[in-house]
């Protein structure tokens, strides 16, 4: 390093272009110092990352059966997919458990850690643990409640369960599956009156992640039920969104704090205004690769998989 | 300077090596620092910049001059996408400087608070230690040798980061 290249930053400056950069980076910055691994640790900090410069990526399985990442939020231009490395993935905590399970599997690579992932690929449900510390599998202990409807769909990942519709023997109800203990249990679905269970009666309902929450997505209904608040029974609001019908395979990604809603098809990102009631902008995204299937969202965090804890 | 503009009020900056640069207001108010002097109407003929060398300062104007003439993309939905990809290109064309220039306009940006520019230049450092290691940070970012982690500290703050480590 040629002595002139070196510089002097005050710390206020230092905090914006530490901002600026991937998580990847900050986890190896946290060694430089005293004062960077404090400030990398702080809670504000980590807080600011994630949440005002939200990096939302959007993860995908493209015809070449690769994963990819795109970053979803500059929708000005919209950037190039890239081919998914699992280290990129390893940072990040909103990886769902079964796309992060596939990556693992696919690369046939293993690293150490605390981590564990799920195996949801057995009929859907959670059938086997893995830690990756050991790298063996263990058995779960049999789920209490019905799976029928979770065959068809992989766990959805949010606040560190997985989730699934399942069937109590009566009616639909929301199991969810604990990454830390590897307990199930029930998470309160929306009060509907009687006549109103869309999570029985809409063969196509189906649970989303849409951003960090839990949400059902009724689509021909043009519904999207989001848990604003995670297990909070009360916190069910419905969000209709119009004219979608009209948009074939059309699943929400993201809703962003200004009220709008990342809806994502195979080649077209469309973004919904809530309050308008309008189809504001669509983006096409077919590039050179189109996307077949999403496989979730995820930002850019600086804190590990979290598992189980809220925040 | 400008000969376009010949009519319009024009500012005088000092440097701190006493250089003098006259410039357009319009391409001063990329300032939002000179701009509240002006509105305050404590702004002289000459406006003293006693802690950015000229070298600096000639950096800063070409970036605000160039600014200046950009139509502001607020003022309009549909601007040209050319002006657009013009002003990127201006920017990172601009930003190929060394390190030292960088510190030194990013902190006459600080002091003259034009945000873009901040923004470039912590952009450009924040692409420039991307790939770096924790080792390669202490030296280039000049960190003092009595804010290093002890090996102990060193080995548990690599350990609760592993992920991060190839």
């Amino acid at each position: 390093m040629a002595s002139e290249n070196i510089i002097t930053i005050p710390h206020d400056i230092i905090t914006d272009i530490l901002h600026r950069l991937p998580a990847k980076s900050l986890g190896q910055f946290r060694c430089v110092s005293k004062n960077w691994l404090s400030l990398l640790s702080q809670p504000k900090f980590i807080k600011t990352y994630r949440n005002i410069l939200k990096r939302n990526h959007l993860i995908f399985i493209s015809l070449d059966h690769a994963l990819y990442s795109v970053p979803v939020d500059n929708h000005e231009a919209v950037s190039r997919p890239t081919k998914l490395d699992i280290s990129a993935y390893y940072g990040s905590c909103n990886v769902t458990a079964a796309c992060f399970l596939q990556v693992l599997e696919w690369c046939k690579v293993f690293r150490k850690g605390k981590t564990k992932v799920v195996s949801d690929r057995v009929g859907g449900v959670p059938a086997m643990v893995k830690f990756l510390k050991s790298n063996t599998w263990r058995q779960v202990s049999d789920s209490p409640y019905g799976l029928d409807y979770g065959k068809l769909f992989t766990g959805v990942y949010v606040n560190g369960f997985l989730h699934w519709i399942a069937n109590n023997g009566s009616h639909a109800i929301i199991v969810a599956f604990s990454l830390a203990d590897e307990k199930f249990s029930e998470v309160a679905s929306p009060s509907l009156s009687n006549e109103d269970d869309i999570m029985m009666s809409d063969i196509d309902c189906k649970l989303v992640s849409v951003g960090e929450k839990l949400a059902i997505f009724v689509k021909i209904r043009g519904e999207i039920w989001l848990m604003n608040e995670y297990g909070v029974k009360e916190s069910w609001t419905k969000i209709v969104v119009h004219g979608l019908n009209e948009i074939p395979l059309v699943e929400p990604v993201i809703f962003y704090d200004n009220g709008k809603i990342l809806f994502v098809t195979c080649d077209l990102m469309v973004i919904y205004d809530v309050k308008e009631h309008t189809l504001c902008k669509s983006v096409d995204v077919s590039w050179n690769k189109r996307i077949l299937e999403v496989r979730g969202t995820y930002v850019e965090s600086l804190v590990s998989p979290k598992l189980g804890r809220t925040n | 300077m400008s000969t376009s503009s010949s009519s319009s009020k024009k500012i005088v900056l000092k440097s701190a090596d006493n250089e003098t640069f006259e410039i357009d207001e319009i391409v001063a108010l990329e300032s939002q620092a000179i701009k509240n002097m002006i509105e305050d109407e404590c702004a002289d003929n000459v406006i003293p910049l006693g802690n950015i060398d000229s070298k600096t300062l000639s950096k800063i104007i070409e970036y605000c001059k160039k600014h200046a003439e950009s139509p502001k993309k607020d003022d309009n939905a549909d601007i040209d996408e050319k002006a657009v990809e013009d002003l990127k290109s201006f920017d990172a064309e601009f930003a190929k400087v060394d390190m030292p220039l960088i510190q030194d306009i990013l902190m006459a940006a600080n002091f003259l608070n034009i945000d873009n520019l901040i923004g470039l230049m912590c952009r450009t450092i924040a692409d420039r230690i991307k790939g770096k290691t924790p080792e390669e940070i202490r030296k280039i970012l000049n960190i003092n040798k009595n804010d290093l982690l002890s090996p102990e500290q060193e080995a548990k703050a690599r350990e609760e980061n592993s992920w991060a480590f190839d």
